[in-house]
């Protein structure tokens, strides 16, 4: 009888024993000496004891399920965000003259791509770390720090007056980041809004100066919002930061494959911003399709989670992701397709599309799935290795558009073969379980 | 092999602890190391990711810091792959899944296989393939525990994988390979001793086994993915025991254990933890109101609650009664900390019981009570104890670890989270005069003949010398 009221008061703290020595170890911390265990309970000892208590003992695993899930349909809606501000562009040209403003925008541009993918890799590993008030003052200060690099870069390269327009657009480009990471998305599109406006009067009436204000008002309104993103918020208890050169260690990477990446795109773009429109719009499917591009590369992980509940093996595990993978490719294909189809019959409803066009057109949709697949390798096969392949493909891209001075086809035979390098690294690494813990 | 006896290399190593973590073992290192400044010591570190700053003054015989960081990057030893790692791994999963008798025997000798193929490969990628994964499936499916999910198979596969990493590491050279610990840093020492022949010394203080043991209580991983790997450590302690040329526990106590576990009794000398009792004199005169002293880190394991409800009831019978709490909170448990103020303050304690931090004289902490208390639920053999005792202080203990064995019958021990024995154990020293001088005194004489950091120190240095003999 007194054996099992020990049963019972042993059970209620351990329900899942793994054996007769946590049995012991228990029973100890509850006061449970050799002693005792002579006297109390007529054992040898202890372990004695816990031999036999063990046995009594119910086993139930009490696992408890993380299926915690993060909302991953808002990334659908970022691409939209993305673009609306850059209707103001056109009032911009005006002011600074076209190849002027086409070069800020590309300076601005690659300048918060590469800094913001750095950037946010510090803040996810301070966030990882517990540390979500440093994160968010990292972000702040990384990004002041940014937008300071991108004028100094435009004042000493492009001049001051481009340096203006530099300094707004790398503010806003980095506060759209703040406020992506803080998930955002309804206060971002609040902000955008007046740009988009700005670009609707610009474009009906040709007034430039109030574009410029609305304009200016959205970059005042989301940097004003990023601001105050994650102020409020506590790192956790006995939190340890890490270095600062290993942030960096861990930063570099990505902004160099951010940078690779910038290339590979504005490479070809950036010729074609002030040329015939279809040429100058062929980005736009892109640009709208990013969000959908960053929400399925967001599924295919949840999907996979789900196939490492579900999957008895890891070679199931395997041929079920790699399944997963070409599937959320496809949608990202079709996604990309169906605003890139939407364009392309516009301009041809207009006379404006020619083959040029139509193929740079092709490869921006071909460049949204190879970007998909890139987020997908960043996180199971390295950045390193995704920054390689997409420096190979820019490395060939840049010899063939000089030899063949026809960038256009050359820019969807690379994005097509970016495509298949990437599929191939994907190969070896997707189905790899290790990367999903 | 140094030929001179005093002039030896010694290895020390420990896991989250000397140089970079203070506590009771961080304690020992530091005095065994400033102890015998006669030996050169490299002390080998087990790390989060080997970014740790060192929080001991460095002494001038601690030669070098050797960190194994088992969470950061994987050491990379060479690019080719593993070849027979495949048979290698299948006899790694299959020596403690399932546990048996001769589970440690196997471990040790699949882990000194896995050790050489690392020392001419990536071992450590291959440890967390899909093939590995698949292995450990199988291994659990077989021995009737599983089944294991995918899931829980992967981060058990992981676990391991980070607990062999000081397989990984260059194996440390010296004359003795000193560990302060049991478990992974049994790792090390195994690698040294299988690579350059390095005669193996354990001293345990908790038993570290124990401590995996109740650490995975109410932990969220299911039982399959804990029967892994709290196999994988039982395994792991006594193959420990069974490589290490001598053991030198802490107390009694950790020598059931070590026993229970294989360890071999010939082999065995229980060294008792010491301390310099002039650094600790007997405190002249006593406070004016009746004052318990709590001296040491803010942790769980002290299980203040415990100590503070006490104390309450130590109010009841004595309404000036003090508690005074000394010692650090250290960041991760600044949550325990509040709770126990809140607790001090719905039981209307606030004022009686204060926190009063890190103070820079224990002593005088010690001083500053009638009794001194420690209220743990677990212990290895703890040092605040013994300085209490030879401050003339007479304790009042749970029965913990090898608390009994320090005390004896110079203070009063109690079991283990029972407030009501606490309260009853300091309310009869405060209020029985005789009784406590009389245990203060027995206390500083047993600590003056049995823990004295001089005998200590010169059983430490006849241990080497009789390995380092034994290795010739």
């Amino acid at each position: 009888m007194i054996l099992d009221e020990l049963v019972t008061r042993i059970a209620a703290l351990l329900p899942d024993p793994v054996d007769e020595l946590q049995v012991a170890a228990l029973l100890e911390s509850q006061g449970v000496t050799d002693q005792v265990a002579v006297d109390r309970y007529a054992r040898a000892d202890v372990f004695a004891l816990a031999q036999e208590v063990f046995e009594r003992l119910p086993r139930t695993s009490v696992t408890a399920e993380d299926r915690e899930r993060h909302r991953t349909w808002p990334h659908a809606v970022r691409g939209p965000l993305y673009l609306l501000p850059t209707t103001v562009f056109p009032a911009v040209a005006a002011v600074l003259g076209g190849p002027g403003a086409v070069r800020a925008m590309v300076l601005a541009t690659v300048v918060t791509w590469v800094w913001g993918a750095g950037t946010s890799v510090v803040a996810h590993q301070l966030l990882g770390r517990g540390a979500p008030a440093t994160a968010a003052r990292s972000l702040r200060l990384l990004g002041v720090g940014g937008v300071v690099i991108a004028a100094s870069v435009a004042s000493v390269v492009l001049g001051w007056a481009s340096a203006l327009f530099v300094l707004p657009l790398a503010g806003l480009q980095l506060a759209i980041g703040v406020l992506l990471f803080h998930g955002r998305e309804v206060l971002l599109s609040g902000a955008v809004l007046p740009a988009g406006a700005g670009g609707v009067v610009h474009l009906v009436s040709g007034a430039t100066g109030i574009a410029l204000a609305l304009g200016g008002v959205t970059v005042l309104l989301a940097v004003g919002v990023a601001w105050r993103c994650g102020r409020g918020t506590h790192d956790s208890a006995g939190v340890r930061l890490p270095r600062a050169g290993a942030l960096l260690g861990t930063a570099l990477p990505s902004s160099v494959y951010a940078a690779v990446c910038a290339a590979l795109l504005l490479y070809t773009d950036s010729r074609y911003a002030l040329s015939a429109l279809d040429l100058a719009v062929a980005a736009a499917p892109l640009v709208l399709g990013m969000g959908v591009v960053e929400w399925r590369a967001h599924r295919f992980f949840d999907t996979a989670a789900d196939e490492l509940r579900g999957c008895v093996l890891p070679q199931d595990f395997g041929a079920a992701t790699w399944r997963a993978l070409l599937r959320e490719l496809g949608i990202c294909l079709v996604a990309l397709g169906s605003a890139a189809l939407v364009l392309l019959v516009a301009l041809r409803w207009s006379g404006a599309l020619t083959s040029s066009g139509a193929l740079l057109i092709d490869g921006h949709v071909l460049l949204g799935g190879a970007f998909f697949l890139g987020f997908v390798l960043v996180r199971t096969g390295g950045v390193t290795r995704a920054a390689l392949i997409t420096s190979t493909v820019l490395a060939g891209t840049v010899v063939a558009t000089e030899l063949t001075a026809d960038p256009p086809p050359v820019f969807l035979f690379s994005c097509t073969a970016l495509s298949v390098f990437l599929l191939l690294a994907l190969r070896e690494s997707v189905g790899q379980v290790r990367h999903y813990r | 092999m140094t030929g001179d006896q005093d002039g030896l290399r010694i290895a020390l190593v420990s896991e989250g602890c000397y140089p970079f973590h203070p506590g009771g073992v961080s304690l020992w290192c530091d005095q065994l190391i400033r102890g015998m400044p006669q030996h050169d010591f490299t002390a080998v570190a087990l790390t989060v990711d080997g970014t740790e700053q060192p929080w001991w003054p460095k002494p001038a015989n601690l030669t070098e810091v050797v960190s194994m960081p088992l969470w950061g990057r994987r050491p990379r030893r060479a690019r080719r792959g593993p070849a027979g790692f495949d048979e290698v791994h299948e006899a790694f999963v299959r020596s403690f899944i399932p546990h048996a008798d001769d589970s440690p025997e196997k471990l040790a000798h699949a882990l000194h296989r896995i050790f050489d193929l690392a020392r001419r490969s990536d071992v450590g990628a291959a440890l967390v393939s899909n093939d590995s994964v698949a292995r450990l499936i199988r291994a659990v499916h077989d021995c009737g525990e599983g089944p294991i999910s995918l899931r829980d198979a992967v981060i058990a596969t992981d676990l391991l994988e980070h607990s062999l990493r000081p397989l990984m590491f260059p194996p440390v050279r010296a004359d003795v390979c000193h560990l302060a610990m049991n478990g992974l840093s049994a790792l090390a020492g195994m690698a040294a001793k299988w690579a350059h022949g390095t005669p193996l010394m354990m001293s345990e203080h908790g038993v570290y086994l124990r401590e995996r043991y109740l650490g995975a209580v109410g932990e969220t991983l299911a039982l399959p993915a804990k029967v892994v790997l709290l196999g994988f450590h039982r395994a792991l302690a006594g193959a420990a025991y069974r490589t290490c040329d001598m053991l030198t526990p802490h107390s009694d106590y950790n020598r059931r254990w070590q026993l229970h576990s294989g360890a071999d009794p010939s082999r065995m000398w229980t060294m008792y933890n010491g301390i310099d009792p002039a650094e600790f004199p007997v405190a002249q005169g006593e406070p004016d109101v009746p004052t318990i002293v709590f001296v040491g880190r803010i942790d769980p394991l002290k299980d203040l609650h415990t100590l503070i409800r006490a104390f309450g009831e130590v109010r009841r019978a004595l309404p000036d009664a003090r508690l005074r709490v000394f010692g650090p909170v250290p960041e991760a448990n600044k949550d325990y900390h509040a709770s126990c103020l809140r607790l001090a303050d719905q039981l209307g304690l606030t004022g009686a019981a204060v926190f009063e931090g890190l103070v820079p004289s224990q002593v005088d902490a010690y001083h500053a009570g009638h009794v001194v208390a420690l209220t743990s639920v677990s212990e290895g053999f703890p040092f605040t104890v013994v300085e209490a005792m030879s401050t003339g202080r007479p304790p009042v203990c749970t029965d913990v670890g090898g608390v009994s064995e320090a005390v004896a019958d110079a203070g009063l021990v109690v079991p283990p989270r029972d407030h009501d024995a606490v309260a009853r154990a300091c309310v009869r020293l405060l209020t029985d005069t005789p009784l406590r001088h009389r245990l203060g005194r027995l206390a500083r004489q047993r600590v003056v003949e049995r823990f004295t950091v001089q005998r200590w120190n010169d059983s430490y240095r006849t241990r080497y010398a009789e390995l380092t003999e034994a290795g010739r």
